[in-house]
């Protein structure tokens, strides 16, 4: 597995975007997803190649991540990149984590899928698929 | 609904919301507890199933809706283990 990228939840991405470019001196990627399926607007900093800042905006009112912003946003989760989710997620659960959301295609990833889990050290981690599946 | 499951969950929601355990009722909910985020809810989660010896599928955590429901699926999935 490799660290694809770290979420940060603000309340709005272009509000932000200025800040984490001058703080963090990382590059803007230029396009803003919005994700219907997971209730998002997501953003990307940094260099495709190394482990990304993504910003989360929720997109509505059922957004997940409304009541996490409520408490002032942040550091969400991290993503890592895998070869094969069910075997990630299989692994998790005999670790005792809870699986949140099972693989589904996501807009931002080009349709790669991404899959939720919580592990028992209180982590909240996404997993993206290497490879677009069939 | 058994007041043991009942209890025992309020006692964990009690532990994990930060709330007094008088305080939580089979209808205290997210828009009730105000401690009671997308995240508490995990914790939660993972409390129930420390505490019950149970899992809980992906689709089952949209379902907790307050702590009653919390403890009617404790106490559905206990009975399928049988």
């Amino acid at each position: 597995m490799r660290l694809h990228h770290v979420g940060f939840v603000v309340a709005s991405i272009d509000q932000s975007i200025p800040g984490f470019e001058r703080g963090l001196g990382l590059r803007w990627q230029g396009v803003v997803f919005d994700d219907p399926t997971q209730r998002v607007r997501v953003t990307f900093l940094g260099e495709p190649d190394t482990p990304q800042v993504e910003l989360v905006e929720p997109s509505g009112p059922e957004s997940p991540v409304r009541s996490f912003l409520a408490k002032g946003g942040g550091l969400h989760h991290l993503c890592y990149e895998a070869d094969d989710l069910e075997t990630e997620l299989q692994r998790l659960r005999a670790a005792g984590g809870i699986v949140v959301q099972t693989p589904v295609p996501a807009v931002a990833f080009g349709g790669r899928r991404i899959a939720w889990a919580y592990t028992r050290q209180r982590l909240l981690v996404e997993y993206l698929q290497r490879q677009v599946t069939a | 609904m058994s007041t043991s499951v009942l209890d025992t969950v309020r006692r964990i929601a009690s532990d994990v919301l930060d709330l007094p355990f008088t305080q939580v009722t089979d209808q205290t909910s997210p828009g009730t507890a105000a401690n009671w985020d997308s995240v508490q809810h995990l914790n939660l989660v993972l409390a129930v199933e420390q505490a019950f010896g149970v899992t809980f599928e992906p689709e089952e955590l949209d379902q907790m809706k307050n702590i009653g429901e919390v403890a009617a699926l404790v106490e559905r999935k206990r009975r399928e283990a049988l």
